[in-house]
This record gives structure tokens, sequence and C-alpha cells, in this order.
């Protein structure tokens, strides 16, 4: 495995991977025009060490990897490269996002930057509306330029019903690629002879229903996140570029999450200071632990009525931002659980309340809000099992949030999990409690 | 109340009627053509196979004389029909699968051991016809008065079933009982892929493939996306079953609502105000719907698309796309709506697409040769931007 270190004080992001009604990071947005200096409209990448060695080792043929904390600017870094690589080097480039969303929230931003990638979609749904000059193709109509570069936005699932005869690219850059199988990897690896992983490895698994047990132990299993068990195969040849900094997490919560979630990729804070005020109207901590106790197991109305109750009370309260001063709304906040059903509950709770994202950390994955509350995956359980422990899970619930977050924890789980066998994941969530009550 | 309480419910009703409370009302395992009962355990180093066929009598052997048992029960690649391995015991296809790579390739019992590694690559595959773990079967089929962890002895199920013999014979007569009846919708379906694979199995050992070697990435992507498919219809096959249905209204993936407002037949969308909050059909989700309870046999269903869902007023509404050939609803209609199964076609379909990207082009990605890097040359500019300065 190749490495080159990201170094050097890294531009603004323009975002997370959002959703449609996500909300995005305060930063620059992307330049409208090309630019001045270097003449490609995405000349951007070139203003950060990091962001260029991609670009550099990109351009030159190497497939490689980049590890990026949350909140790094990883969906602006995936835009950048392919329409680098499109306008200046003239590769065919292609984009696999794991989700229609993601696909969609690129495809704009590449029409925001003023590069005309297609988005290839299904007939079967709405069509998205695109800044121009991006497009959306369907069927036969999506094709790379005759000459020249050009970009193509797929999800991986569409790409994986597509031809590789027509729509055979210099490059496949899979965003998110901690959430793609490393299957699905090898199947995309017909479209192109390289390929530039970008994504988060904190974040949960890919989501495989299949038994697989048959490839249990194996570093490079189909079922695996396909960054790892691409470095597992090929890490000698493989180029690694690691994202050094977020600009969505506060310092305490960097400090919090990093050691724990992300052991082999340091990163620090570099969002602007923003927080929410408490009553006594000083800042409220980045992160402050609640603890409730529980006796009716992970439903137990005590968790989910506190969530509600840590919500309202966040709400209206004063949020001090680099663009000043402003009362927490409904769409700043968001609460996040591990169950349906406990998000069921807090949603009906806060039914008056429509503004409030509720939803489990699948469905949050990506996302962020202002201030979050977030009910701990094990609050409830009396054993641990391998959900309420699923490292990926707690990351995402403990990393949605900006200025602060609400984080729900039951108060016997400390008790559970040292009774319980000690497991890497079991004596990561410990960790992470100690640490809380210390802070 | 969930699907847990639901389970407490039927498990309490069990233990006072002291009968067996069923889960299913269609059987979950489809009855093969040749089941073959084993039992095989391991000691000191020696593994001890034991056998029954329908209407013979048991067998055993140790080692080599235990895979000729096999073979003589027609457990061999050289057979034209797979056999389906009925077991009682989650150990002894492990056991057999240690014993199967002891035999060197291309010897006499090379053909029982590719057998072994068929049943073994195809028990990942929830439903289908190789391999019949018959306490897993009558779990699935049946809920007792005991604890959920005594459910999984085979002596339970026995005795629940009258089943005397506690030889490797009655393996066989409690599998008779867990495949009575009609089976859920789409076990054929996932019968047809076992003997697809069967067949592969076989071209692939006249070829001198070797199953011990561990898969190539193109082969592992492949066998991961068919038990992907076959996990989502047998999942689709579950709640075909309207007893199963009515225990999924608890999990939140069968959803039972009323029609909220007047429908006539040409509205396309139609809200549906659901009963509980914790519905798991999304957005842009295909479901299958119809008129009625979720227990009830619907005379027609319906597909559609889950479009918004919002709360409100404490209750969830989910906007229901509908086809045109729908009858006009009434406001307060009683509905129930769940996950549309896969297309079986499809799957298969996409399965053959998939198989052509792994295997085409053979990528250094699927193929594991080391990446062939095309060199492109850099401008200076691009060069030094990316240069580290530490």
């Amino acid at each position: 495995m190749r490495t080159i270190p990201g170094t050097g004080s890294p531009i603004a992001p323009s975002g997370p991977v959002a959703a449609p009604e996500a909300r995005v990071a305060p930063a620059p947005a992307l330049c409208p025009h090309p630019s001045l200096a270097t003449g490609w409209t995405a000349s951007a990448i070139m203003d950060d060490p990091t962001t260029a060695g991609v670009l550099h080792s990109a351009w030159s043929g190497d497939s490689l990897v980049a590890p990026a904390p949350p909140g790094s600017g990883k969906t602006r870094l995936v835009v950048l490269l392919a329409a680098s690589l499109a306008e200046r080097a003239k590769l065919r480039v292609g984009i696999a996002a794991q989700t229609r969303d993601q696909a969609v929230e690129l495809a704009r931003r590449l029409g925001a930057l003023g590069h005309p990638g297609i988005l290839a979609w299904s007939t079967a749904h709405p069509t998205p509306a695109l800044p121009a000059p991006a497009r959306c193709g369907k069927g036969v109509q999506v094709r790379f330029p005759s000459s020249g570069g050009g970009v193509i936005v797929s999800t991986t699932a569409r790409w994986l019903v597509s031809d590789p005869s027509r729509l055979a690219c210099d490059v496949m850059i899979v965003d998110e690629a901690w959430q793609a199988t490393y299957a699905d990897l090898g199947a995309l690896g017909a479209f192109a002879g390289q390929v530039v992983c970008v994504g988060d490895p904190g974040q949960i698994d890919p989501v495989v229903t299949g038994q697989v047990s048959r490839w249990q132990g194996s570093p490079t299993a189909p079922n695996l996140p396909a960054p790892d068990a691409l470095l597992a195969a090929h890490g000698e040849a493989i180029s690694v570029v690691r994202l050094r900094h977020t600009w969505r997490l506060g310092p305490q919560t960097t400090a919090l999450i990093q050691p724990v979630f992300y052991p082999d990729l340091p990163f620090t804070s570099r969002r602007p200071d923003e927080f929410v005020k408490g009553d006594d109207g000083d800042r409220l901590p980045e992160i402050v632990a609640h603890r409730v106790r529980v006796a009716g197991g992970p439903g137990d109305p005590a968790l989910v009525g506190a969530c509600a109750d840590l919500a309202r009370g966040l709400l209206g309260r004063a949020m001090v931002t680099p663009e000043g001063s402003r009362s927490v709304a409904a769409d700043d906040l968001a609460v996040v659980t591990a169950h349906v059903g406990q998000a069921a509950a807090v949603r009906a709770l806060l039914a008056d309340l429509p503004g409030v994202l509720v939803g489990t950390a699948n469905q949050l994955q990506g996302l962020e809000r202002a201030a979050v509350v977030a009910l701990h995956p094990l609050a409830g359980y009396r054993d641990v099992s391998g959900f309420g422990t699923d490292l990926g899970r707690a990351c995402v619930m403990l990393s949605r949030h900006r200025s602060h977050l609400a984080l729900v924890v039951d108060s016997a789980s400390r008790d559970v999990l040292s009774g319980s066998e000690p497991t890497a994941a079991a004596g990561a969530h410990m960790r992470l409690l100690e640490a809380l009550d210390m802070g | 109340m969930s699907a847990e309480w639901f389970e407490l419910g039927q498990r309490l009703h069990a233990a006072t009627s002291g009968r067996l409370v069923p889960r299913l009302r269609h059987a979950p395992l489809l009855a093969g053509a040749k089941p073959v009962a084993v039992r095989a355990t391991e000691q000191g180093g020696v593994v001890r196979v034991s056998a029954a066929a329908p209407g013979g009598q048991p067998g055993s052997g140790q080692g080599l004389d235990g895979l000729a048992l096999l073979a003589g029960l027609g457990v061999s690649l050289d057979e034209p029909e797979p056999a389906t391995l009925v077991t009682d015991d989650p150990g002894t296809l492990r056991t057999l699968l240690g014993l199967a790579r002891t035999v060197a390739v291309g010897c006499a019992a090379d053909a029982v051991a590719g057998h072994i590694a068929w049943w073994a690559d195809r028990a990942d595959f929830p439903g289908g016809g190789a391999v019949a773990d018959v306490v897993a079967g009558c779990r699935a089929r049946w809920i007792s008065g005991q604890a959920p962890k005594a459910e999984y002895g085979a002596a339970l199920w026995r005795d629940r079933l009258g089943v005397g013999d506690a030889s490797v014979a009655g393996v066989l007569d409690v599998y008779a009982q867990a495949t009575a009846g009609d089976p859920l919708r789409f076990l054929s379906d996932l019968a047809t892929d076992d003997s697809f694979s069967y067949d592969m199995a076989r071209k692939a050992h006249c070829d001198g493939w070797d199953w011990r070697r561990p898969d190539q990435t193109s082969r592992a992507a492949c066998g991961l996306r068919g038990r992907c498919d076959a996990a989502d219809l047998y999942a689709a096959a579950l709640l075909s079953d309207p007893l199963w249905r009515a225990r999924s209204v608890h999990a939140g993936s069968v959803v039972v609502g009323r029609i909220a407002v007047d429908a006539p037949a040409t509205q396309r969308v139609v809200p549906v105000a659901c009963a509980r909050l914790d519905a798991r059909l999304r957005a842009g989700a295909e479901v299958l719907w119809w008129l009625g309870a979720p227990g009830e046999v619907p005379d027609a269903d319906y597909t559609g698309t889950v479009g918004a869902g919002a709360v409100v007023g404490g209750q969830l509404v989910l906007d229901v796309k509908t086809p045109f050939n729908r009858p006009t609803l009434k406001a307060g209609d009683l509905v129930t709506l769940m996950p549309a199964p896969p297309s079986v076609h499809r799957q298969h379909h996409g399965q053959m697409v998939y198989r052509k990207l792994q295997y085409s082009r053979r990528s250094w990605l699927t193929s594991g040769t080391a990446p062939a890097v095309r060199r492109r040359s850099v401008p200076l500019d691009v060069l030094l931007a990316g240069a580290s300065d530490d």
C-alpha cells in the first residue's frame, strides 16, 4: 500500500454527502466559472495538497483509496476530481454512487460547477432537476462524448445493469465506497481498469441479505466494504490518500470519536466555531450524555420520551455560528435511533414538529443537522448483541451534528458491557462511555 | 405489540394447550425427491457417519467407509439428480465437509466429496432443497410451549411430533412431517436454482475443478449475489404465508391501514392511514396490497409504489401510487400492504448480467492478478500542487 499523506491547510468543503433534504456544512460553494488562474472548472482541487495529491495519483493512472472522516468534503472531492480528469486529462470518468439521492447530489454539484456531467437515470423514477450544463440521460441517450473526456454519474445498481461495451470509461470513482461490497467493485471493474474509492471507513458496512459464512475470516470476502478488501487483495498496488480534517465535527466530538472509530485515520477539526447556548447563556458542550433508568428494553417509553423532551428542549435555544446568532429551528434538529420502532415512537411524540428529522442510523447516514439527539444503540439491552455494539452504527449516530449532540444513555449500559464477553466492539463502547463520563 | 410479544403469546398458548402452535400455514421446507438422513460426528480425528434413505435400514461407517455408505445412498456427483441432506444436527455438515477435504482429488470418493461440498455451498441458500435442517424447519413451522433454547434440540421435536425412533432413520420421519402440506410460495423456484447449481457442480467436477481451493473473486461475487437473491426470495416466501403476515404486522414489515379518503378508480395516489407508526415501507418501495386483513388470502391483489409518508395527527399516512386496474376505494376500507416480492425472472436476468460483468473482461479486480497500470503523463502544475510538504 502506498500512502500519500495529506498535509497543509485544506480549503473548506462545500458539504457532506447529502440527500436532497440534507443540510450542508457552512463552507464556500463550488466555483461556478472556470478558474482564471488555471483554466478549468474544477481547479479548486489544486488549492489543497491533499486533494491535489488525489488528482495527481488518479491522473497518473493509479487506483487509489481515499478514506475520509465525517464531514471532510468527500462529495466535493469526488466532483472536483471527476471534472478535473474529464476536462484537463480528457478522460472518460464514471461515478458510482450508492443511492439515488447521492447520485442526484453529485450531478447537481457537477452542474453547479459548470461541468456537463450526465446523470444516468431510470425511466421509472421522476426526473430530478439539475442545474445546466449537467443533465439527465435515460437508456441509450447515456453515452460519453465521442471525443474528449466526460463524466457519467449513476448508482452502483444501475451501472451493474449497464453494458460495459457502451459505457466503458477510463476511471471509475466509487463514492461512499465503504457502503459498496467488494463483489460490486469487481463488477464495476468491467467498466474501467482504474478505480478510485472515496468514503468514510467508520460508517455502517454494506447491507447484505445473504449468508456469508462461506467466506468468514477472509480479508477479501465479497461482502466486505470494497476498499478494505481491495487493500487486502492488492495493497501494494493501491495508493492511499487520507483526508485529515473534518469541517462538520467540533474539537470535542473529534477527540471523542477519532480514537474509538478511526484509530487508523487521525484527523482534526477545522469546523468554524459554532455552538448552542444553554439556559445560563453559556455555550453548551458539544456532547452531553443524559442518563436514563430503563426497565422495559429498547422500546422503553422512558428512552424515546427522553429523546423527544431533549429535542423540544433544544428548540428555540440560541445558536451561534460564523454567520451570526439565531434560534434553533425544527429543521436544525435531528433525532437518531438504532431501531425503526424507536424512531416511529419519537416521530409520534414529535408529530407537531414535522421539520425535525427523525430516523435510524441507517436512514440518517450521510446527513447532518446543527443539533442532534441520539439514542445510544445499547440502551435497553441487558446483554450485548452484535447489533447493539456495531461500531459503524454508533459512529453514524455520534457524528451527525455540527454544534451539539444530546446523547441518551441507559444508566446500566456500562455495567452490561463490563459483564459481557470482552470483544473489540464491546471494548470500544466501554471506552466511549468512560470518555463521556469523564467529559 | 412487538413481534417478540406476539411470539410470546403463541408460546404461552402452546404451553397451556399442550399442542404445537403453527407459525406458518405452509411448509417451510420442500420435500426432496431423494432425501438422505445423515448424522456425522468426529471424535479423536475419526469421523463416524450414520445414514438412512426412505424405506431402507440405517447404516454407519467411519472415514472413507462413511463416504462409501453415502455413495451407496446416491450421494455422488456421478448421479444425475442431487440428494437432499436431511439432518437434525447442525454440526453434521461441517463434519462431513472436513471428511470430504481429506479425499484426494481424482480418487474414487471424489465424487462423493464433491457432492458434500455442493451441500455445503447450498446450505447458505434458505428454502432450498439441497440441505434440510429439520430442527430449523420445525422451528420455522411451529412454536412449542418450551423455552426458545429447548427448541434447538431434536429430541423436543421428535417428542412433540410423536416420532419414537431416535436413530438417523427417525430424522426422515420428522422431515416428512415438517414438509407435509403445501409448501411456501417460491420454494419451487429456489429448488430450480438448486438443480441448476447441481448441474454446474457436476460439470465443474467433470472438468477437473477443485472445490477445495478458495473462491476466486468473481466466483465469490456471483455466489454472494445468488445468496442475497435467495434470501430475498425466501423472505418474500414467508410473507406469502397468512400466519407469518399476522406476525409481521408487529414488526412493521406488513402494514395495516384504512383508506383515508374516497378514491375513485381513476385516482392514482391513494392515502392510507396506517394503524401503526413503525412501518418499514419507505418512499419508493414497491408494494403488494389488497382490501382486507393481513391474515386473509386475498381474492385480488394489486401492485403499487409508496410515495411520501407523513405523520398527520399522530397517525402515519402513506401515499400509495396505484395502478389503473384497481377498484374504487372508500374511506375507511381496510387495506393491507407488504413489500412486493422480487421477480424471479428479474433476479435470474440480474444474475446473468452480473456474471457477465464479473467474467467478461477478466479485469484485475476479479481475476486476482496485479493491476495493469496504464501510466499517463501528468502536467507539472498538478505534480507540484500534489507534492507532499512533510
